[in-house]
């Protein structure tokens, strides 16, 4: 582990801060090409932006009083507290959550019939494979689950080598950056249905990376995170199936 | 050249301003003042409001005198909703066409914000809530505590 990153003039750069940060800023370059690219009026892209940065981070924070109990509801529930640095911003599945209403809700105001959202897919993916490595250096609750398994990590005070998954996280984000690169000229694959798309392959392998973390039990030996996850695939299921009736409907008149 | 742009021509959230309704009947600088005021004001009428919400309850966390206490207790439960009453104004504001600058300026404020925090973590170990199980005496909130334990 490496909680502290380098040093300048014997103040400690942490790791944790220095890669949410260098995330953020990719996160940011990857959805200006992106939208570039999709020729995304430029009046557009600070307002939604913004919004879906604003709401991810307020998401993010609130998100905390269901996935690790309502005593952390004095600080979580605290709007100012979420200028304070010594606090982390949360968690990512809360962050995302917030981040598509907040932008969807922006995108709605300024009189958007279609979803631009889609720029925001890949950025995203990208940003969490370098975020995760800031989780991993600085061994951010405590990583993961004993194991016997070669790549199994020590971490300080524990006798026994825990799964890295942060490491597991980026692996995965990076591949499925890949792929949504890859499908992001698809027709089919455009309205945020590529952002929908997205989504829905992260909380699918969340949901099944929770068992190697320590994440609070929520109910039926299932953490808050994986009852987050199952929702969403939920929704977003239920979104296809109205859709898939409503093209079937169209076709039969 | 957008002065020989035609009243039909115009945007529509140009169309209400009609060159009668201001003293020099100069549109266009009121074009380009407009919204750069509205957003300067919700810019700066943030920090105002929010400085001012979050000082009295500093303020009455700190003093004695049951005066002063009595008259900041209103702000005192508005912090409690400071969560809800940023995003549903900020809500109102983004809804609203007329005041969508507003709403683009608190946007900006927040942000802001949010982004000097971020970078001032770097030079914290503020990992993603870390602190409420190893420092969480420094972060107790006992307003917030006391609140949400007599509901």
């Amino acid at each position: 582990m490496l909680p502290v990153l380098f040093e300048v003039n014997g103040l400690p750069i942490y790791s944790h801060g220095f890669f949410l940060n260098l995330a953020l800023l990719t996160c940011t370059l990857v959805l200006f090409l992106e939208s570039r690219r999709r020729r995304w009026p430029k009046g557009e892209i600070l307002p939604i932006t913004l919004a879906a940065f604003v709401g991810g981070m307020v998401g993010a924070r609130v998100s905390i009083v269901f996935f690790n109990g309502w005593e952390t509801a004095p600080v979580v529930l605290d709007f100012f507290r979420l200028f304070d640095p010594r606090i982390g911003p949360g968690s990512i599945l809360g962050g995302v959550a917030g981040a598509y209403l907040a932008g969807f809700i922006a995108s709605r105001a300024l009189g958007k019939a279609g979803c631009a959202c889609d720029a925001f897919a890949p950025a995203m993916a990208l940003a969490m494979v370098i975020g995760r490595f800031g989780c991993f250096l600085s061994g951010e609750d405590g990583l993961g689950k004993a194991t016997d398994l070669p790549w199994g990590v020590p971490l300080p005070g524990l006798d026994h080598l825990v799964h890295p998954t942060p490491l597991y996280d980026a692996a995965f984000n990076l591949a499925w950056f890949g792929v949504l690169i890859a499908l992001r000229n698809h027709p089919r694959m455009q309205d945020g249905n590529l952002l929908k798309f997205g989504l829905a392959g992260y909380a699918l392998f969340r949901f099944f990376v929770e068992f190697m973390r320590n994440n609070r039990v929520l109910l039926w030996g299932l953490t808050g995170q994986q009852w987050f996850c199952l929702g969403l695939l939920f929704v977003i299921g239920l979104y296809y199936s109205y859709h898939y009736v409503q093209v079937k409907k169209l076709a039969t008149v | 050249m957008e002065n020989d742009i035609q009243p039909s021509e115009q945007p529509l959230e140009n169309a209400e301003l009609n060159p009668q309704d201001h003293p020099t009947g100069d549109t266009q600088s009121v074009r380009k003042y407009k919204p750069s005021l509205q957003f300067a004001l919700g810019f700066f009428g943030w920090f105002i409001i929010n400085s001012l919400l979050w000082g009295s309850v500093a303020w009455m966390q700190t003093t004695s005198n049951r005066l002063v206490e009595l008259i900041l207790i209103p702000f005192y439960y508005l912090l409690c909703f400071s969560i809800p009453l940023n995003v549903g104004v900020l809500l109102v504001l983004g809804v609203v066409k007329r005041w969508r600058p507003i709403g683009l300026g608190v946007l900006v404020a927040i942000s802001l914000n949010i982004m000097i925090s971020l970078v001032r973590g770097v030079f914290t170990n503020a990992m993603c809530f870390a602190p409420f199980y190893f420092n969480a005496e420094n972060l107790s909130n006992e307003w917030l505590d006391a609140l949400l334990k007599s509901l």
